[in-house]
């Protein structure tokens, strides 16, 4: 009798939820038909980020540059030999750290044996770049982000990126974005971002290109009407630049 | 002094011998052509001659094998000879317990590095016949500093083995090694956020937990920053022996205060 009741109120609950939480807001909701959609449900999008994330990385040949740019802030030594201090803190890389130590005053220097060490086993935090053809490496990983998540934009845009200005693939930056545009149909960002392939640097289609763009325009209108605060940051950058090559392309 | 190494070599022959025989290893090996293969004929977008994905696959592989090999070994040790009771006509052969322990341990330091070696080798091979070297020095000094942290890890899980249940042993000891591995550099930053006894708890756990993130030099193979100084080596290899060192005098006071 008690199962039986609690069964009862476990169904109850879960239709009160059903009814009253729209499909959108659910977590964990499966948003695509594909066995990855309905495995991870909203966690692909975690999961699309962390290898954009990761693409991002072997771009700058393996460093974190968010790590290299939060040791940056706090003052730390990052790698090679540095020579502003005994201990292996920087306390001046050239601009003053937005917070923390504002009056100038001295860090304290703790040797840390272990942050030595850590420092030259890593590869060394500077500048590096993957130039040229050897930019498909990160073609496979921005591959695994929209596959985990092929909602996640900035992944398609950036694959299309590498492929036609690092790589110099026009071919590939094209079935990139024409794949990007099957699976996310009348997304302004692409849409722009295939004008932009098209028009090639004023050299290509201008007719073509315009009509993707006014298409861009016309679906981020009709999205969001003309109120910008709906907008994302990422959309409200695509209607600015939208507007800027429109007005070059009349 | 002999008979000594004598004995050790022996029970270290005997160890190297049950891996061999237990076919873990193929088992592994098995696993890895299933998940690598594809990976490797893998072509997305169309786009070929990606290799940096697929070394960081097979390096990710082979460090998570020689962990789950380098722990079960050391764990194994000690445990099936106290159950069947073959501890006793051991000690009484006579085998003194720091024999027993010092052979032990090297048994499951040569059976986790045979395998180690194993799975480098034919790392190796897969680079060589892709033309990127076959030995290249990064290579040599990863494989350098990863068989310091799988004597690291054999010496953690003997530890755990001689004073913790054969499963608990395992849990923690893969939870301490892999958390300090993805974790352990940037413990004084979380020290940071946290504040009072939870800052002075990660501080500490900074200070004293195994680093085994000082072994780790897959980001150099994988992107091709080259060899680590010489010094930096000669410093890790130093920690990992004071190290296990520590971990084996504790071993042999918890081996000493069992009563067999």
């Amino acid at each position: 009798m008690r199962t039986a009741a609690a069964l009862f109120l476990a169904a109850a609950g879960c239709a009160f939820l059903l009814l009253r939480v729209p499909p959108a807001a659910r977590p964990q909701a499966a948003t695509g038909d594909d066995a990855l959609a309905v495995a991870f449900g909203d966690a692909r999008r975690t999961i699309g980020a962390a290898l954009l994330h990761k693409a991002d990385s072997y771009f700058h040949g393996g460093v974190d540059m968010d790590g290299h740019r939060r040791c940056e802030l706090e003052g730390h030594d990052h790698g090679g030999p540095c020579d502003h201090g005994p201990c292996g803190h920087d306390h001046d890389h050239g601009s003053a750290p937005p917070s923390g130590n504002p009056d100038n005053q001295t860090i304290p220097c703790i040797p840390d044996p272990w942050r030595w060490i850590n420092d030259r086993v890593r590869a060394p935090q500077v500048e590096r770049h993957l130039e040229g053809a050897r930019g498909v490496e990160m073609i496979p990983v921005l591959w695994a982000s929209v596959r985990a998540d092929p909602k996640n934009l900035d992944a398609w845009t950036t694959a299309c990126y590498i492929a036609n200005t690092t790589m110099k693939d026009r071919a590939l930056a094209e079935r990139i974005l024409d794949e990007g545009l099957r699976l996310n149909p009348d997304e302004p960002e692409l849409l722009f971002t295939r004008g932009r392939l098209v028009l090639d640097g004023g050299k290509g289609d201008r007719a073509a290109a315009r009509a993707l763009m006014l298409r861009a325009q016309e679906v981020l209108r009709a999205r969001y009407g003309g109120d910008d605060s709906k907008l994302t940051p990422g959309q409200r950058e695509t209607k600015r630049h939208l507007g800027l090559f429109l007005e070059n392309l009349r | 002094m002999k008979l000594f190494l004598f004995q050790c070599r022996a029970l270290a022959r005997l160890s190297l011998l049950e891996l061999w025989r237990r076919n873990d290893l193929f088992v592994l090996l098995v696993l890895a052509l299933v998940l690598l293969v594809p990976l490797a004929s893998a072509k997305p977008f169309g786009a070929a001659g990606a290799v940096r994905y697929m070394d960081e696959a097979a390096l990710l592989l082979i460090w998570g094998y020689s962990l789950f090999i380098a722990l079960g070994t050391g764990a194994r040790a000690f445990p099936p000879e106290f159950e069947s009771r073959t501890i006793y006509p051991l000690l009484a052969r006579p085998v003194s317990r720091g024999a027993l322990l010092a052979g032990k341990f090297l048994g499951a330091c040569a059976a986790s590095l045979s395998a180690l070696a194993f799975f480098y080798l034919l790392f190796a091979v897969a680079c060589g016949l892709r033309g990127t070297g076959w030995f290249p020095p990064d290579l040599l000094e990863a494989f350098v500093l990863h068989a310091a942290f799988v004597a690291l890890a054999v010496a953690v899980s003997m530890l755990g083995s001689l004073v913790m249940t054969p499963s608990c042993n395992l849990t923690l000891s893969a939870l301490l090694l892999g958390g300090m591995l993805f974790f352990g550099r940037r413990l004084p930053e979380y020290a940071d956020t946290a504040g009072g006894a939870l800052k002075a708890l990660v501080l500490a756990l900074y200070a004293v937990a195994p680093h085994a993130e000082f072994f780790d030099l897959r980001q150099r193979v994988v992107h091709g920053w080259g060899a680590v100084d010489a010094g930096v080596v000669l410093a890790v290899l130093a920690y990992a022996a004071c190290y296990c060192g520590g971990l084996l005098a504790l071993s042999r006071l918890a081996l000493g205060k069992k009563k067999l």
